[in-house]
């Protein structure tokens, strides 16, 4: 249960982030274009992420033993290569949005599509257990979240803000 | 227009798909590795995407040099960007794509009225306390529910 909580806190702090990450690069965009800043925001990305995984495989160096490598059989041994491939589809919404949001849609049309497109992919991915992730299939009760969430996000899209 | 309804539609499925795609390949390698390839690989992605503008094929008014007039917490979104993908790689796969999305949607949205509210840029605070009151209540129905 406890687990349950920390993975709510988790994504509910991932959305946070994305809404302030959006913020600074729409900032960033406003001095060059918004496929620039992108791009630039991939780069810095990439420079952080690499720094993260490098100082993590330092302290694991440092705190564990050579059997540490025996401790990894919980990941299935090899990734597919098609796994490396998840940074093309998320380059790409740069390009889509920047349509959208010069089009008849503005602003709050290309989010509240964003999101209903967000949902109901998740729920395929869900039911089909697509891209070999685990089978949960669709349910009335994923209705009572999904609903609320839905209209109550839509209603802040396009009167609230 | 219904060309522009695909386009965002599509602009939802993608970040879905990547998601997920990152989801599983945090499974093998890591959520920071995963958060790692991802930004490599999108970075080459729009690389060929401004080939023919780089190489000068495409003239527009794309001026690397007026990147420099942006204050340094504009590049913060990059840093934000590696730990937004590592923590949406380690939810998905313990949560699903669908509780995933819905509860990033409902972290982003609360962020962004709080934001808005910060700046005095709320319409309506009427309908964005409606509009929160809902995502609260879509996010702790489930659970009570089930308890």
């Amino acid at each position: 249960m406890k687990n349950r909580y920390l993975d709510l806190v988790l994504a509910l702090l991932g959305g946070s982030l994305l809404a302030v990450m959006i913020n600074l690069n729409s900032r960033l965009a406003e001095f060059t274009t918004p496929f620039l800043a992108s791009w630039v925001a991939h780069g810095i990305g990439a420079i952080m992420a690499l720094a993260i995984v490098m100082v993590i495989a330092k302290t694991k160096r440092s705190t564990t033993t050579n059997n540490s490598i025996h401790l990894n059989h919980n990941n299935p041994p090899k990734s597919p290569k098609w796994s490396y491939l998840g940074g093309i589809p998320g380059a790409l919404t740069v390009v889509f949005a920047a349509i959208t949001v010069n089009s008849p849609l503005g602003l709050a049309g290309t989010l509240a599509l964003g999101l209903v497109g967000q949902i109901m992919f998740g729920t395929v991915v869900d039911n089909f257990g697509l891209f070999g992730l685990d089978k949960k299939p669709f349910s009335i009760a994923n209705c009572i979240s999904i609903l609320p969430i839905a209209v109550g996000s839509t209603i802040i899209i396009f009167f609230g803000i | 227009m219904l060309i522009y309804i695909i386009l965002a539609l599509s602009n939802g499925v993608f970040i879905g798909m990547s998601r997920a795609i990152n989801g599983k390949l945090s499974q093998h390698i890591g959520s920071f590795n995963a958060s790692l390839s991802n930004h490599i690989v999108g970075f080459i992605t729009l690389s060929l995407l401004f080939l023919p503008v780089f190489i000068g094929l495409y003239p527009t008014e794309l001026n690397v040099n007026q990147l420099s007039n942006a204050p340094l917490t504009a590049y913060l979104g990059g840093v934000i960007g590696a730990l937004y993908v590592a923590i949406n790689s380690f939810v998905l796969v313990r949560v699903g794509a669908t509780n995933t999305a819905l509860l990033v949607i409902s972290g982003q949205m609360l962020t962004g009225v709080m934001i808005d509210y910060q700046s005095d840029n709320l319409n309506s605070l009427l309908f964005t306390f409606v509009g929160v009151t809902l995502i609260v209540i879509g996010m702790i129905l489930p659970s009570k529910l089930k308890s």
